[in-house]
């Protein structure tokens, strides 16, 4: 009797919810999201490593609601990599958790952590029904985030922005700013190593990440700009190193530098950027040229640049290829410290998109995708090792072929 | 009372693109069209929330709406899939038949939508703009 007492209390508790949060005017939230799972095959040309693997890649869970006609609140949960706590595989982050309020289509102000417009493909990089590839172009490749510092070469997250287009004639002109943390983010990490107790998760800097992108749309093509402007703290650990006075590179300037395109026309379309990223350590910061030499030298420029031309074989395949190329190093000679660490990657791409529609205006709810990819990197280190003293000069070339299908489905 | 023609499909060999009586427009341009399939315009001139309708299924009425706007139907599924999943608005809402589209934009204060023009005859609706349809 008890039980079916408890089971009758809470179907009057079920029914009553609805009609209280009607009562208080709660919005109904929007549950979906999509995830992808693929497999791919590794051969290294040596022989060596090859692998094998099944991967969720990613999986995200958005939940939003429509506060009103012009108020909207999204919050966006991403998984990746098989994630598995207990066996220390993968991440969980709050991805996205904003609110935004459109005034019109002009201005578009958005507050809340969020994945800010840098070229084309930042923002919507880990919308992966929306693209046809089971390997993102590697700096926007999110499940790559454990081997690679994609925020190295575009921004991941901000808190505040303003975005609209301006009508002229019949092209217009987009805008987006915005604001976030400098990268200088107490982690973990960092008090596990410094033995602090501190709260982990906040800037530890007075600077912020500042952004923006112009660009033009006039029908189906776009182009834009894009910058990033922020300072970083992580040079403080190689002052003494190179005979920089303390506290001399505790801010030093990064900027990233962008720009996009993309068209399409009838059948065919293409999409490119270029990224490149500047710190500015020049003779300012105090830095001491080594013996015999004029100037020093403290260079992590990167550059990085895809482009990807597809085709519509029909409504629902569609085939693509394309080039990426990403250089970047450690080149430091200065003070004590003469070393120089290079690392290029180049991917020549292809693949498959399989579309299984449900309807002609329903979204494509299963996506099928193919793609092979060979894979040329460049390692070399040289010059005097920072820790040992020894001189050191490496130089590797690995040759790969990648092989993955993958499956995206939103749901 | 609306009068319509349902399934007729050689009737005649234009769409019309219809709205509520009630929006503040008597004709739209090309650009202003494309905006609000789009989602780039949400209002109408920011008086009236704007509710737009479309068609489910491929068929030469839909394929002359689109091909007027200069999109393919990948292309808007495309636009309308971007926008959805960066929580900047939602798909139109589409029906099976035009008389579907028809009743909804007669009843729904600020809604967009297009039939065939044999559909629409009355003053239940506006017909905005009219697109001949290349029947070659």
């Amino acid at each position: 009797m008890p039980r079916v007492l408890f089971v009758i209390v809470c179907c009057l508790f079920w029914l009553g919810v609805p009609k209280a949060f009607g009562q208080f005017g709660a919005m109904p939230i929007n549950t979906f999201g999509y995830f992808q799972v693929s497999f791919q095959n590794q051969i290294d040309t040596n022989g060596d490593d090859d692998e094998n693997g099944f991967s969720v890649q990613q999986l995200n869970l958005i939940l939003e609601s429509n506060l009103s006609r012009q108020w909207r609140a999204f919050i966006d949960f991403e998984v990746l990599n098989n994630f598995s706590s207990s066996r220390r595989w993968g991440s969980f982050d709050l991805n996205e958790a904003w609110i935004s309020y459109r005034a019109s289509g002009q201005l578009t102000i958005k507050a809340g952590l969020h994945v800010p417009v840098f070229n084309h493909l930042n923002d919507i990089k880990n919308r992966t029904p929306l693209l046809p590839y089971v390997i993102r172009p590697h700096v926007y490749e999110e499940s790559f985030g454990e081997v690679l510092n994609i925020e190295e070469y575009v921004p991941e997250r901000a808190f505040a922005q303003v975005r609209g287009f301006l009508p002229v004639g019949s092209a217009k002109i987009d805008y987006a700013a915005y604001l976030g943390n400098s990268p200088n983010i107490r982690s973990q990490f960092d008090n596990e190593r410094d033995g602090d107790d501190e709260q982990t998760g906040i800037d530890t800097t007075t600077t912020f990440l500042v952004g923006g992108r112009l660009g033009l749309r006039y029908r189906e093509l776009t182009l834009g700009g894009s910058v990033t402007r922020e300072t970083v703290n992580f040079f403080r650990d190689i002052e003494r190193v190179v005979g920089a006075p303390a506290q001399s590179l505790n801010n030093v300037p990064k900027t990233r530098l962008g720009a996009d395109v993309s068209f399409h026309l009838d059948k065919l379309s293409f999409e490119g950027e270029v990224i490149a990223v500047r710190y500015d350590v020049d003779p300012p910061t105090g830095l001491r040229p080594r013996p015999g030499e004029r100037r020093p030298r403290l260079d992590l420029d990167r550059l990085f640049y895809y482009g990807t031309l597809g085709y519509h074989l029909n409504e629902n395949l569609f085939a693509y290829a394309s080039y990426w190329f990403s250089d970047e190093g450690f080149d430091l000679r200065a003070g004590e410290a003469d070393l120089l660490d290079e690392l290029d990657i180049e991917v020549v791409t292809a693949g498959l998109r399989y579309t299984l529609m449900r309807n002609e205006v329903g979204f494509d709810q299963v996506t099928l995708k193919a793609q092979y990819a060979y894979v040329l990197i460049g390692v070399s280190t040289r010059g005097i090792d920072p820790i040992g003293g020894e001189p050191v000069n490496l130089s590797e070339n690995p040759r790969l072929h990648l092989l993955g299908v993958g499956v995206s489905v939103l749901f | 009372m609306l009068a319509l023609a349902a399934g007729a499909t050689t009737a005649s060999a234009q769409v019309a693109v219809i709205a509520h009586k009630g929006v503040p427009v008597d004709s739209l341009s090309k650009t202003e069209l494309l905006d609000f399939y789009t989602g780039d315009a949400q209002s109408w001139r920011g008086e009236m929330a704007v509710v737009v309708f479309d068609l489910k299924s491929r068929g030469p009425v839909r394929d002359a709406f689109y091909e007027y706007l200069g999109k393919t139907s990948s292309r808007m599924r495309s636009i309308w899939l971007k926008r959805k999943l960066s929580g900047e608005g939602d798909p139109p809402e589409s029906f099976e038949t035009e008389v579907e589209v028809l009743q909804r934009v007669a009843s729904t204060p600020g809604a967009l939508g297009f039939v065939q023009q044999a559909t629409v005859s009355g003053d239940d609706v506006k017909i905005l703009v009219v697109i001949e349809i290349d029947e070659g």
